[in-house]
């Protein structure tokens, strides 16, 4: 057998079974990002201490949030690695009171809509408040 | 010697990343900053990974520079299949995977595996034989992009390049990463012309590399997908060197 078909006769294969199986370790659609159908807006996580906008890990000691109230929900979400993670840290910095955290928390969502190219409108939805401590101290 | 060297280094590359997701599984390692490496490491997590690690690089050695190369190639198939399950348990759903995290080296050498053990009990010579398993993973390697673009026609059809999802991909990330970043892709996410390209050229790119199983043009493809790559770490902010290695091993292997 000529080497080429060895190639393209195990392109075949590897698609056909891939195809049929989906993510099975080895064989993959490889579909990430395939499904925009319908997709006219976007959801971006949004963490604001004090009225700013911070990263989530800054924010060492939570209270009041609860991690389960930040999904976006209905919203598509391409970035929900970030919803998980923030959750993950929420769960793992929850304080068991408020006392001493003084800086107000809100965390939401940056509704990100492109009816037309150049054309983006954005708005903001909360999903819980409460409040914490930054890294450094701000907030104790 | 080059293109099975870049190849172990992309079977390296795929065994670090899950190793290293097992490992720090305990911090935000997808939204990376500074803070989150200055947090301890388990110990006894990282010593099992060590001692994990040691294995696989043993099996890799028997693959690439024993008597016992198909012993050797099920051994790193094994063992990257293992440690993946280990790192996709730590994730909810199926997110290790939504998260685009795919193997594509795994997938070559699982080609190359059966290629060349059937080509062997069928009598060919070694060299033939082995040349033939280079074929195979070539052959993987021209079904991998081809499928992506597959799958989008198949849940967006056509309409998958239009330019408003990708104006909308590149803003929503357009909040994160260095200045430069975040302005190029704000901008890039303002303009038809960027986002139409982008829509375009990824489709088709994924489909022209379906021409990788033509040895002439494997290098023609590889520039093709290094291009795809650039686009990517620069809109959507990720870089999976794998790809990259697996594409330029075979085709440094094969032409």
């Amino acid at each position: 057998m000529d080497l080429p078909l060895i190639a393209a006769g195990t392109a075949l294969v590897y698609a056909g079974i891939s195809w049929l199986v989906g993510d099975r370790f080895p064989f993959s659609r490889y579909a990430m990002y395939a499904d925009l159908e319908g997709r006219r807006e976007g959801a971006v996580l949004v963490v604001r201490a004090g009225g700013r906008e911070v990263g989530f890990a800054e924010v060492i000691a939570w209270h009041g949030i609860d991690p389960a109230a930040i999904e976006p929900f209905s919203v598509p979400c391409s970035l929900h690695w970030v919803v998980f993670e923030t959750q993950a840290w929420i769960r793992d910095h929850t304080a068991p009171s408020a006392d001493g955290l003084t800086v107000p928390l809100e965390v939401g969502y940056r509704i990100l809509r492109v009816p037309e190219v150049g054309a983006m409108s954005e708005r903001f939805e909360w999903r819980a408040a409460g409040v914490g401590r930054l890294r450094g101290g701000s907030g104790a | 010697m080059i293109g099975p060297a870049l190849f172990a280094l992309a079977l390296v590359a795929s065994w670090g990343n899950s190793a290293t997701h097992v490992v720090l599984s305990d911090r935000p390692l997808y939204a990376f900053t500074t803070n989150v490496m200055t947090m301890p490491i388990r110990t006894q997590r990282l010593a099992w990974a060590g001692v994990a690690s040691v294995g696989f690089l043993a099996a890799l050695w028997l693959w690439a520079a024993s008597g016992w190369p198909r012993l050797g190639a099920a051994a790193v198939i094994a063992a990257l299949l293992a440690i993946r399950q280990v790192e996709t348990r730590q994730w909810p759903g199926q997110m290790v995977v939504r998260l685009g995290k795919y193997v594509p080296a795994a997938s070559c050498l699982t080609g190359w595996l059966i290629v060349v053990t059937l080509t062997r009990t069928l009598g060919w010579d070694e060299p033939r034989s082995v040349a033939a398993g280079w074929e195979a993973a070539a052959g993987v390697m021209a079904a991998l992009y081809p499928l992506a673009a597959l799958s989008k026609l198949k849940l967006t059809g056509w309409r998958w390049m239009r330019a408003e999802h990708h104006a909308l991909m590149i803003a929503e990330r357009a909040y994160t990463g260095p200045k430069w970043v975040r302005r190029a892709r704000s901008a890039g996410s303002r303009s038809r012309a960027v986002c139409a390209f982008v829509g375009t050229f990824g489709l088709l790119s994924e489909f022209a590399c379906a021409a990788y199983i033509f040895p002439d043009a494997r290098i023609a493809v590889t520039a093709t997908v290094l291009a795809l790559h650039a686009g990517i770490g620069l809109f959507l902010g990720y870089f999976e060197p794998e790809w990259l290695l697996v594409m330029i091993a075979i085709a440094a292997i094969t032409t």
